[in-house]
């Protein structure tokens, strides 16, 4: 098939069936010359002759072209000019209008010829471009290289006839991708043939089967070369014969597209990659920062204590003793509550925490999360005000007691002394929502949605109080594992800071009630 | 207050920063202390100097928690009590499911640990106080098993017959933590054993005919995930 017709293509081929060609085509010209010349005259016969070499011209190359002109100047010299059957001319105005006549056969050839080159060149760009225009389109819809180089080949496939390979390299190794597209009785690569595709790889030359190189391996590599960087190699099964050059120039041309395309490819890989990268970076940097603080503050508090003990044993007062051993109590207490955050975090940060749902009543919960922060509580009026017909819950019930213990433990860092912390839960339509509020500061409003954020709230963890800086942003995500929601909301009467979660209900289970009661 | 003077409680734990605290603590309130810290050396300890009492930690070097249980159930029925960390429920609702007493999660305060430990010597002591067999007595709370019959205060509490299942499976085992698979298990014989919906319901209903506020319970308390404690006032 060819597609990329140059117009020395056509003499590559066949130059001597052409002369073939247009010496019948003048032969059968001169029989009807021959004919009419006798019927009428002379110069109509002149006027069939250069008919002829037009046609035997249209149809071929400049050699033939010219081979019809002098045919038919010799016919014509042969049989219409005195005298008769010789190649002698003795009329003067003869031997001109025969010289013309040879003149404009010439011309007009040639101009024939190169239309029809014209004509065949237009046709090969356009099929060409074709071509490119419908792999591009398809390339367009492969999502990484991989899947560009499967497109490619099963394209290149279709059009050369010949079993396509892509290569990809993994590391060291070579990765043979899979073809798509067509039936392929060819063999894979094997030592040879890849030994072929590394040094086509490491100097970006095409080589193996009918190149310089290699040219004992089955296929022929070619490189698809990008900024001095190999991306991938082409392999084009070889066969008794060899690759024409216009199906070379195709072939460069459909490597351009495909190169062009994985370059695409591979940068919008990086740019993913790097975003990644980054983001983990980002919260990494966070974790650490917050971790060396979250956790150094409760551990240098318990090394201080528990050595003031060791060291001044008996001579501390009862009242001392008592404090620093407290201190230590609820310092340690602390990091046992962080600890569990970050193993939550990090589990649910990575995806790979399930959610193991179960029934259970929300009084137990928030009964469980004020018996945890037990004595972060102590000093503070915690008022707890469930509402009727909330239904007993199906959900992670671990997940969703840290959720309100960091809610709680916010409340009461920020909670001034003696001050009061409500928790309410009500339905709202089939969402769930229980709120925790504080008397302490509040959150401006610009700010509140804000505090849900690991980076904000971590760059702000050292403020008075010591937080973890990651409680909101982790209860956040344990609600919404569950497809709730955290909002930070202004305290009652517009004082302090009320945190509602909103549990959406409306997926529970189903369940009849108890037969029996 | 020691109380027995020669109540004999095996630590078997391979951390000994754990070791120390409890054996310390243990000594402290008069019992005697057994160390083992391996599966193996645990369970020829059990056979060699019969303790009263066997601590469990989940995590061993030579064997697991459960494998260790399932050969002691095969030969002895001493109490036990495990130890185990947040991130290993499972393994401790199964434990407690095959045969393990009680249980506390690492990081605990001593003070639990010992009302642990109480509660399980008092099998052992026979100290049943104020409990018989017949009869529950705890504060306001009075459950008669003969007649069937719950008092609060004195006054008769109307309690249907899963209700008064509950409590009494409760009482019996009071200050111990009964798990879900028995009392679904003994409440709806089996039938419901996957659904702890309906038990939820029940004991929010028996709470409020007991009066007992189910965000700060003082008699049933919820073990997440584990099942549920009857608390008495001799204990936490």
């Amino acid at each position: 098939m060819r597609l990329f017709n140059s117009p020395s293509g056509s003499t590559v081929s066949s130059s001597p069936y052409l002369f073939f060609q247009a010496g019948l085509i003048m032969a059968l010209t001169t029989v009807i010359a021959w004919g009419i010349g006798n019927a009428l005259s002379a110069a109509s016969a002149l006027m069939v002759f250069l008919l002829g070499v037009l046609v035997a011209s249209i149809r071929s190359s400049p050699g033939p072209a010219v081979l019809s002109a002098a045919w038919g100047f010799i016919g014509y010299n042969f049989f219409f000019t005195e005298p008769h059957h010789t190649l002698a001319m003795i009329h003067y105005e003869e031997a001109i209008t025969a010289l013309f006549f040879l003149f404009i056969a010439l011309v007009s050839g040639n101009l024939a010829v190169r239309l029809r080159w014209q004509i065949q060149a237009l046709q090969a760009a356009q099929q060409a471009t074709d071509t490119l225009y419908s792999l591009s389109l398809e390339l367009m819809a492969a999502p990484d290289p991989k899947a560009i180089l499967q497109t490619a080949a099963g394209f290149l496939q279709q059009r050369f006839g010949r079993p396509v390979r892509g290569l990809q390299r993994d590391g060291e190794q070579w990765q043979a991708t899979v073809i798509s597209g067509g039936r392929d009785d060819a063999s894979e690569p094997d030592e040879r043939d890849l030994a072929a595709a590394e040094w086509a790889w490491d100097n970006a030359r095409a080589a193996g089967w009918s190149t310089a190189e290699f040219s004992r391996s089955r296929w022929f590599w070619q490189p698809l070369v990008s900024e001095q960087r190999v991306l991938a190699l082409l392999g084009i099964h070889g066969s008794k014969t060899v690759l024409l050059p216009e199906q070379r120039q195709l072939l460069d041309a459909l490597a351009r597209v495909i190169t062009l395309a994985l370059e695409r490819s591979y940068l919008t890989l990086d740019l993913e990659s790097a975003r990644i990268q980054g983001e983990t970076e980002l919260l990494r940097s966070a974790l650490l920062s917050s971790v060396s603080h979250d956790l150094r503050t409760p551990l240098a508090a318990m090394i201080g204590s528990v050595s003031s003990l060791l060291q001044y044993r008996g001579q501390l007062s009862d009242g001392d003793e008592r404090e620093l051993l407290e201190s230590t109590l609820s310092e340690a207490e602390r990091l046992n509550r962080f600890i569990q955050n970050l193993l939550d975090m990090t589990r649910l940060g990575y995806g790979r925490m399930k959610l193991t749902r179960d029934w259970v009543a929300l009084e137990d919960i928030v009964a469980s999360a004020v018996q945890r922060l037990h004595s972060v509580l102590i000093g503070l009026k915690v008022h707890t005000r469930i509402g009727d017909g909330i239904p007993v819950l199906f959900v992670h019930a671990a997940l969703i007691e840290q959720a309100l213990v960091n809610i709680l433990e916010n409340a009461a860092r920020f909670s001034p002394k003696n001050g009061r912390i409500d928790i309410e839960a009500h339905m709202n339509g089939t969402d769930l929502e229980l709120s925790v509020a504080d008397q302490g500061p509040g959150i401006p409003e610009n700010e509140r949605a804000k505090v849900f954020d690991m980076f904000y709230t971590v760059k702000k963890g050292d403020r008075a109080g010591g937080g973890t800086g990651l409680g909101l942003a982790i209860c956040q995500g344990m609600i919404g594992a569950h497809g709730g929601r955290v909002e930070a909301l202004s305290g009652p009467h517009g004082k302090g800071t009320t945190i509602r979660i909103v549990l959406p209900l409306e997926n529970q289970p189903a369940l009849p009630d108890d037969p029996e009661g | 207050m020691p109380v027995g003077g020669q109540l004999k409680i095996l630590l078997i734990d391979d951390e000994p920063q754990i070791l120390k605290f409890l054996r310390i603590a243990l000594q402290s309130e008069g019992y005697l202390v057994l160390q083992a810290t391996t599966g193996r050396e645990g369970l020829e300890q059990i056979a060699l100097a019969t303790p009263d009492l066997v601590v469990l930690d989940l995590g061993l070097p030579d064997m697991d928690g459960l494998q260790l249980l399932q050969q002691l159930r095969d030969w002895s029925q001493i109490p036990v009590l495990v130890l185990s960390v947040r991130s290993r429920d499972a393994d401790k609702v199964m434990l407690l499911d095959r045969g393990a007493n009680d249980y506390v999660t690492k990081p605990f305060s001593i003070q639990e640990f010992m009302a642990r430990v109480r509660v399980l010597l008092r099998s052992v002591t026979g100290a049943q106080e104020n409990r018989t067999l017949d009869r529950f007595e705890n504060g306001p709370l009075t459950v008669d098993f003969v007649r069937r019959r719950v008092f609060l205060d004195g006054e008769i509490v109307h309690l249907s017959k899963k209700e008064y299942a509950l409590l009494a499976l409760l009482a019996r085992n009071a200050d111990r933590v009964v798990t879900q698979k028995v009392i679904l298990r003994e409440i709806w014989s089996g039938a419901q054993e996957d659904n702890t919906h309906y038990l939820r319901i029940l004991v929010a209903r028996l709470r409020q005919k007991l009066n007992d506020d189910p965000s700060r319970p003082r008699l049933i308390q919820t073990e997440h995930g584990v099942g549920y404690r009857l608390l008495t006032n001799n204990e936490t």
